[in-house]
C-alpha cells in the first residue's frame, strides 16, 4: 500500500511467462478497504478481478462484474453511470486489464519498465518507484496553458509515466506490451439524440424531473451513508440540496464556501435566503485565507505531483471540515455549467485536436505570452505537437473530466467520495435537446426562470468568479513566487520569463500579472517548477 | 504579383483525423475566434498554402485543378473566392 493507502499494484515480468500470476497477482494487488464506493474482489480458478464499483444507473453485482470482465464486455461497463476501477487478471492468457469509468472518477498511472509493472491511482507512488524520471514537454506545456483540463490524454508529467485516459482499457500481454483503447461509444450517443424542445419551460419542466430520479438514484446507492452536500449561491449546487432536500428522510448539511472581502464566486447572503426557504442546514466556511500558496501543505501536494485544481487550498479546507463532520459522501454540483453547451458534442466531435489547439491559441489573448518566452510559445503552439496526440473520446464534457481527476487525490485520501448527479451520460444526452434560439444558447438564468419556487430572486443575478482569490498569492505572498522562480529550470532553458517576473515582483510591478487569466498561467508555472525542482527529473531541450 | 501564406494559428491539419472527417475540417479566426467550417475543396487549398508558404495565386489554381484533374478555368473563380474569404477572416495572409 502507498504512505496515503492507495490502490497499488507491482509485479514482475517473469510473473506473466512463468506461471507464477495465479498467485502473484492476489497477493501484490493491493486494494485499500473504503467506504464508498466499496472494494470488490472476485477470485476464481482462471482468474481474478478487483477494484472498486458503484453504479448509479442499476444493480450491478460483484459476480454480474467479473462476469462482463470475463466476456470483455468492456462497453457494457464503462457506458454504465458508475464510478470505477477494475483490474482483471486472466491467467488463461497471461494477460492483465485495467479499466475505469468515463467520468474520471479514477485516474489510473501505470509505468512498464523491462523488467515489471507499476500501476496505482497515486501519481507520487508510481513516480517513487522509478529508477529515472524525465520530464514530458508535451504534458508541462498543456498544463501550463490549460490546467490540463483539456482532453485526457495517455501522457503525464513524466515521460516514464503513462495514464489510462477515462472510459478506456488498458491490456498488457504477458510481454508487458501494452495497448490503451477507448470503450466510449461517442458515435452511437451521438446518433441517438432526440429533437429539440420547442420551450424552455417544457425544457426546465423535464431537465428537473430527470435531474431527481438521477438524485434519487445517488441517494439509494449511498444508502444509510452520512452525506453532505455543497451550496453556492448558483444554480447547479443549490438546484442539486433542493432535490435532495426532497427525497431524503435524512438530515444532511450543506456547506458553503464563501469571501466576503474577494467576492469570490458565492454569496452567503444569497445562500442563506435559499436555505430558509426550503429548509436546509448550512454550515459557512470562509476561504479568504485559502487562497494558493495560503498553507504549507500547498508546496508538499506540488512537489508529489503539480496540482490541475487552482485553488487546491480551498478544495482541501472544504473536504477536511466535511470529512470531520462525519461525511461519507459529498453531493456536488461540478458539471452543471459544461451541461448548457452539451448541444454542441456533435459539432466539435469529429475535430478534437482542432478545438483544442483553437483553446490553446485563445490563450495568447489571456496573457500567456507575459509568461512564456517566445521558444515557449513556439513550443506551446507547435501543430506537429498537437496533431501527434492521440485522441480518447468523451461524452461527459473534458472540463468535468478534468475536474473529477483533479479531485480524486483529496477525495480519496479525506475519505469522502464526491457525488455529481450533473456528471451522467445521460444528463448530458438530455440536456442536448435545449432550445436554441437562432443557435444561440440560452443563459441559465432564462432556463429556470420559471422555477421561482425554486430559487430566490437574488439567484437570477450572474455571479463572479473566483479570480479574486487567486490572486492573493502574488499579493501576499511575493517571496514564494521569486523563490521558486529564482531557481527555474524552464527559465534556465529559456522557455519561460521566470527573471522578467521575479524583476517585476520584485520591484512590486505586479499589474501586468493580474489583467487576465496571466495569473492561473503564473501559478500552474510556480506549481511545475516546484515540483521539477524537488524531484530528480531530467528536462528535456 | 501577391504571395500567400497560411496563418498556423488559424488552422492545424491532422492527417489521422483529416481524413477520416473526408476532408471536412475547422478554421478559427485568431482575432474574434470564430470558427468556420471548410469543405475538402477549401481543405486543399490551405494544404497547398501551408505546404509552400508564399505560393502565388496561380500556382495554386494550378495545383489544386491538377490534383483534381480538372481545368484550370473550372478552378479560378471558386478558389479566388475562397481565398479571399479566408483572408478576410484571417486564416490566410498576403503580402
Amino acid at each position: 500500500m502507498t504512505k496515503t493507502g492507495h490502490p497499488f499494484l507491482e509485479i514482475p515480468q517473469k510473473s506473466f511467462t512463468d506461471g507464477s500470476l495465479p498467485k502473484i497477482f492476489p497477493k501484490k494487488l493491493v486494494l485499500p478497504q473504503r467506504v464508498f464506493p466499496s472494494r470488490f474482489l472476485v477470485e476464481r480458478e482462471n482468474y481474478s478481478c478487483g477494484g472498486y464499483f458503484v453504479c448509479y444507473e442499476k444493480v450491478v453485482s460483484n459476480e454480474e462484474l467479473a462476469l462482463a470482465c470475463q466476456a470483455r464486455n468492456w462497453q457494457f461497463l464503462v457506458n454504465l453511470a458508475a464510478d470505477f476501477l477494475i483490474i482483471y487478471c486472466d491467467y488463461s492468457t497471461n494477460e492483465l486489464f485495467v479499466i475505469t469509468d468515463q467520468a474520471g472518477k479514477f485516474p489510473c498511472y501505470f509505468s512498464i519498465r523491462s523488467d515489471r509493472l507499476i500501476l496505482s491511482t497515486d501519481f507520487g507512488a508510481v513516480k517513487n518507484a522509478l529508477d529515472s524520471a524525465t520530464l514530458n514537454l508535451d504534458t508541462a506545456f498543456d498544463y501550463l496553458a490549460t490546467g490540463l483540463a483539456l482532453f485526457p490524454t495517455d501522457e503525464t508529467f513524466i515521460s516514464e509515466i503513462r495514464q489510462l485516459p477515462p472510459g478506456c482499457l488498458l491490456r498488457i500481454d504477458s510481454s508487458l506490451s501494452f495497448s490503451v483503447e477507448s470503450m466510449v461509444d461517442l458515435d452511437g450517443f451521438i446518433a441517438r439524440k432526440e429533437s429539440p424542445y420547442t420551450t424552455l419551460k417544457e425544457f426546465s419542466d423535464d431537465f428537473l424531473i430527470l435531474l431527481g430520479q438521477i438524485v434519487k438514484e445517488r441517494l439509494d446507492r449511498v444508502g444509510s451513508l452520512r452525506f453532505a452536500a455543497d451550496l453556492s449561491s448558483g444554480f447547479d449546487s443549490s438546484l442539486i440540496s433542493y432535490l435532495l432536500k426532497g427525497v431524503s428522510k435524512k438530515s444532511f448539511i450543506c456547506y458553503c464556501g464563501f469571501c466576503q472581502k474577494t467576492t469570490v464566486d458565492t454569496n452567503p447572503k444569497i445562500v442563506a435566503k435559499f436555505a430558509q426557504k426550503h429548509g436546509l442546514k448550512v454550515k459557512f466556511l470562509n476561504e479568504e485565507n485559502h487562497f494558493p500558496f495560503s498553507k504549507i501543505y500547498s508546496l508538499r501536494i506540488a512537489a508529489k505531483e503539480p496540482p490541475k485544481l487552482i485553488l487546491e487550498e480551498r478544495e482541501h479546507e472544504r473536504f477536511n471540515r466535511v470529512a470531520k463532520d462525519g461525511n461519507i459522501i459529498l453531493f456536488q454540483g461540478s458539471g452543471g455549467d459544461e451541461l448548457y453547451d452539451s448541444h454542441l458534442i456533435e459539432f466539435w466531435a469529429p475535430f478534437p485536436i482542432q478545438q483544442n489547439y483553437f483553446i490553446t491559441v485563445g490563450r495568447l489573448k489571456l496573457g500567456i505570452n507575459k509568461i512564456l518566452t517566445k521558444d515557449g510559445l513556439e513550443l506551446l503552439l507547435n501543430r506537429e505537437r498537437f496533431a501527434r496526440k492521440k485522441f480518447y473520446p468523451l461524452i461527459i464534457s473534458e472540463s468535468a473530466v478534468g475536474l473529477n481527476l483533479a479531485m480524486f487525490p483529496l477525495a480519496w485520501e479525506t475519505r469522502v467520495w464526491p457525488v455529481t448527479p450533473f456528471i451522467d451520460w445521460r444528463v448530458v444526452q438530455f440536456a442536448r435537446r435545449i432550445p436554441l434560439e437562432s443557435s444561440k444558447k440560452p443563459e441559465k438564468q432564462e432556463i429556470w426562470k420559471y422555477h421561482s419556487d425554486i430559487f430566490v430572486s437574488s439567484q437570477f443575478k450572474p455571479k463572479r468568479g473566483y479570480e479574486d482569490l487567486a490572486k492573493l498569492y502574488l499579493i501576499k505572498k511575493p517571496e514564494i513566487v521569486i523563490s521558486i522562480l529564482e531557481n527555474s529550470i524552464l527559465g534556465k532553458k529559456g522557455l519561460v520569463k521566470a527573471q522578467e517576473i521575479v524583476g517585476n515582483v520584485q520591484k512590486g510591478n505586479l499589474k501586468k500579472y493580474l489583467e487576465m487569466d496571466e495569473i492561473v498561467y503564473l501559478l500552474y508555472l510556480l506549481k511545475l517548477e516546484y515540483f521539477l525542482q524537488h524531484n530528480n527529473i531530467k528536462v528535456p531541450v | 504579383m501577391k504571395k500567400f501564406f497560411v496563418n498556423p494559428l488559424g488552422i492545424i491539419f491532422c492527417p489521422e483525423i483529416d481524413q477520416k472527417n473526408n476532408f471536412q475540417t475547422i478554421v478559427l479566426n485568431p482575432l474574434n475566434e470564430k470558427i468556420i467550417k471548410v469543405n475538402p475543396f477549401g481543405y486543399e487549398i490551405l494544404k497547398i498554402i501551408d505546404e509552400t508558404p508564399g505560393i502565388y495565386l496561380q500556382n495554386v489554381i494550378q495545383l489544386v485543378s491538377q490534383k483534381r484533374n480538372e481545368m484550370v478555368w473550372q478552378n479560378e473563380k471558386k478558389i479566388g473566392e475562397f481565398i479571399n474569404q479566408m483572408i478576410e477572416e484571417n486564416v490566410i495572409f498576403e503580402k
